[in-house]
């Protein structure tokens, strides 16, 4: 057993990896057992996550896994610590639950063997870049991981809904440029220090630091972060992106594929540079800026749309903009905030997503005015909906309540009056176009017809099959119950952490 | 007027190289934000991209520095080029490689859709 703890790291990574370069040749032969691989693999990297987090918090100690044997400034570097074990979990939870989610979605399109081995590929190796990300601990391999994630998601906004294959396209320009500006700015680190190790660069930037070498690194940096986690100035590629994926796979996309360039940039920025430098007031004046007008563009835009999925879009800029606060705050509390955000908001988003994909799959509809009556024959569907919409609103039992809290906390302590007068007015303009969702799914008359319904569900009287249903239960029951146990959570398991590891 | 032109050739010798790959990643990035053909700004996609395996060959070069293969009469490490820069644009080129490869084939697709690769074109059909 400890042989096999030893090598957890890597194993989580590589059990995806292994089930992307099986599944085409096992579809080959049955594309059942093609998609049966990925969903197993991704379980027993949910089974590893597991196991890693219990190890990281009970010893107190992070792992840090060399491959290859090669030490640090030589070979690359697995670094885990309790921050990393929590978004290592929630990455690979919403991998898996994604994976089985999207199962029914192939036998209602096309059979093809082709289809569904790509289709699993793809979403095996989104999950690889994505755990890559979150545990690397080598900045040009980092870069690596980002094009994986990029690559594969690309690949499953293409073959979602007609507009899929131009959404895709301009990501993939815009993907480029940010990938390519963080690899200008690794360029710069690297001319200047002489190591791509993040520890390393933490070493050796003291003695460096203010000057105009790491100063455009940095802004390198910030712009290519801020691409790829979709911050305010330079979101222009994720609402549509995030509306015209495969339903199957939207989940993953607009539930965490923003999210780990954010945490990854949370590594990058506080573990590398020390907090009182010139370069690192910079990084909190803009990110500050990017942060606020980012949570009020989104929400105010969401106000204007009527499409289930453009709404959902638009929030997510404005979510990201409070994890982005929570940088810019950059005391205990808001780095709390911002990691305690990063997952309430994945599964939050994620679940929304789900119903969103739940509803295209019986009814074909992404229009919120269709909505009305629907919780009669949906009764799970519209649970999860309502659920996470109070959290994402920020209503107290729920887990958007206390990421929000803990942001206002900081920002209080800090004296930063201004982003707590913001975070209260989205919440409020979140509210809006929240309860106006809920509003139609009970209030408004029906529109679906019951023959409509018939012809278009298989089988009348279920509501979902229960690959769909695993997910909205495991989303539900994320959502309270990071809501409970926040105390337990943001105290025990994260604030040890953050206050050593960045902000030492 | 001797001072500006010492100036000014110090100025190309020591930092023009850096000055040519900046030239090449504007001109790259002007190309993929101007241009209406999608298949130009995929062109304009891979100058950027080389521009940035070009800095990178550039700062890893050393003037009197030979290839790093251990040699027998060479023991100093002065002597050798760092191989870093050239191994990582070495994945760097299959990365862009890769990206390039998304992209044809997303034109593809876009092709048989909206029959056409021009912006202009399928923006007026719809295509937002």
């Amino acid at each position: 057993m400890n042989q096999i703890a030893q090598h957890l790291p890597v194993l989580i990574i590589l059990f995806p990896l292994c089930a992307t370069l099986l599944c085409p040749l096992i579809s080959h032969f049955s594309p059942d057992w093609g998609k049966r691989s990925v969903i197993s693999a991704l379980f027993l990297s949910v089974v590893c996550a597991v196991w890693q987090l219990v190890i990281v918090v009970s010893s107190g100690e992070s792992i840090h896994y060399f491959l290859g044997g090669w030490k640090p400034p030589i070979g690359i570097e697995f670094a885990v610590d309790n921050v990393n074990a929590v978004i290592i979990l929630l990455v690979a939870v919403i991998s898996w639950t994604t994976s089985l989610f999207s199962s029914p979605f192939e036998k209602k399109e096309r059979t093809r063997s082709l289809y569904s081995a790509g289709y699993y590929s793809m979403l095996a190796f989104l999950a690889v870049g994505l755990l890559g990300m979150s545990t690397t601990g080598d900045a040009f391999n980092l870069y690596v991981f980002m094009e994986i994630t990029a690559i594969s998601g690309y690949g499953l906004i293409a073959v979602g809904e007609e507009k899929g294959p131009i959404a895709s396209f301009r990501y993939l320009m815009t993907g480029t440029i940010g990938a390519s500006m963080y690899l200008l700015g690794v360029g710069f680190l690297y001319a200047s220090t002489g190591t791509l190790n993040m520890a390393d660069l933490a070493d050796k930037m003291p003695q460096l630091t203010d000057s105009p070498l790491i100063i455009i690194a940095v802004a390198c940096l910030i712009v290519g972060f801020g691409i790829k986690m979709a911050l305010f100035p330079l979101h222009g590629w994720q609402p549509a992106a995030h509306s015209y994926a495969h339903p199957g796979a939207d989940p993953m996309i607009a539930g965490i594929m923003i999210k780990i360039p954010a945490y990854a940039m949370l590594r990058f920025f506080y573990c590398i540079f020390i907090e009182d430098s010139k370069v690192m007031q910079l990084f909190f004046a803009a990110l500050g800026v990017m942060a606020v007008l980012g949570v009020l563009f989104g929400s105010l835009k969401a106000l204007r749309y009527d499409t289930y999925n453009k709404i959902l879009a638009y929030s997510s800029i404005g979510q990201v903009g409070y994890i982005a606060m929570g940088f810019a705050i950059g005391n205990v509390y808001g780095l709390i905030g911002a990691v305690l955000h990063i997952v309430s908001h994945a599964f939050m988003k994620a679940g929304l997503f789900y119903t969103s994909g739940a509803l295209k799959y019986r009814y074909g509809i992404h229009e919120t005015t269709y909505l009305g009556q629907v919780y009669r024959k949906m009764p799970v569907t519209s649970l999860t909906m309502v659920v996470c919409a109070l959290s994402m609103i920020g209503l107290p039992p729920f887990a958007g309540f206390f990421s929000k809290w803990y942001l206002a906390l900081g920002a209080i302590q800090k004296g930063q009056y201004i982003f707590v007068a913001v975070l209260i007015l989205s919440s409020l303009l979140g509210a809006i176009y929240f309860f106006r969702i809920i509003e139609k799914l009970f209030m408004e008359r029906e529109k679906i017809s019951d023959e409509e319904n018939n012809m278009r569900t298989e089988k009348k009287g279920k509501e979902l099959p229960w690959q769909m249903l695993v997910p909205l239960i495991v989303v539900v029951a994320a959502v309270i119950l990071i809501g409970l146990f926040n105390a337990y959570i943001a105290g025990d398991v994260l604030k040890p952490v953050i206050t050593e590891v960045f902000l030492k | 007027m001797t001072d500006i032109i010492d100036r000014l050739e110090f100025f190309l010798a020591d930092r023009g190289i850096y000055m040519l790959a900046l030239i090449l990643f504007a001109v790259g990035i002007y190309g993929m934000i101007a241009c209406g053909n999608y298949m130009k700004k995929i062109m304009c996609m891979n100058i950027m991209q080389v521009s940035i395996i070009f800095f990178f060959l550039t700062f890893g070069q050393k003037e009197g520095g030979t290839l790093p293969i251990a040699l027998e009469n060479i023991f100093s490490a002065e002597a050798y080029i760092n191989p870093v820069p050239h191994a990582l644009m070495l994945t760097a080129i299959v990365v862009s490689l890769g990206t390039t490869g998304v992209g044809l084939a997303l034109l593809m697709k876009i092709k048989d859709i909206y029959g056409t690769i021009e912006e202009e074109e399928i923006t007026g059909k719809g295509g937002k």
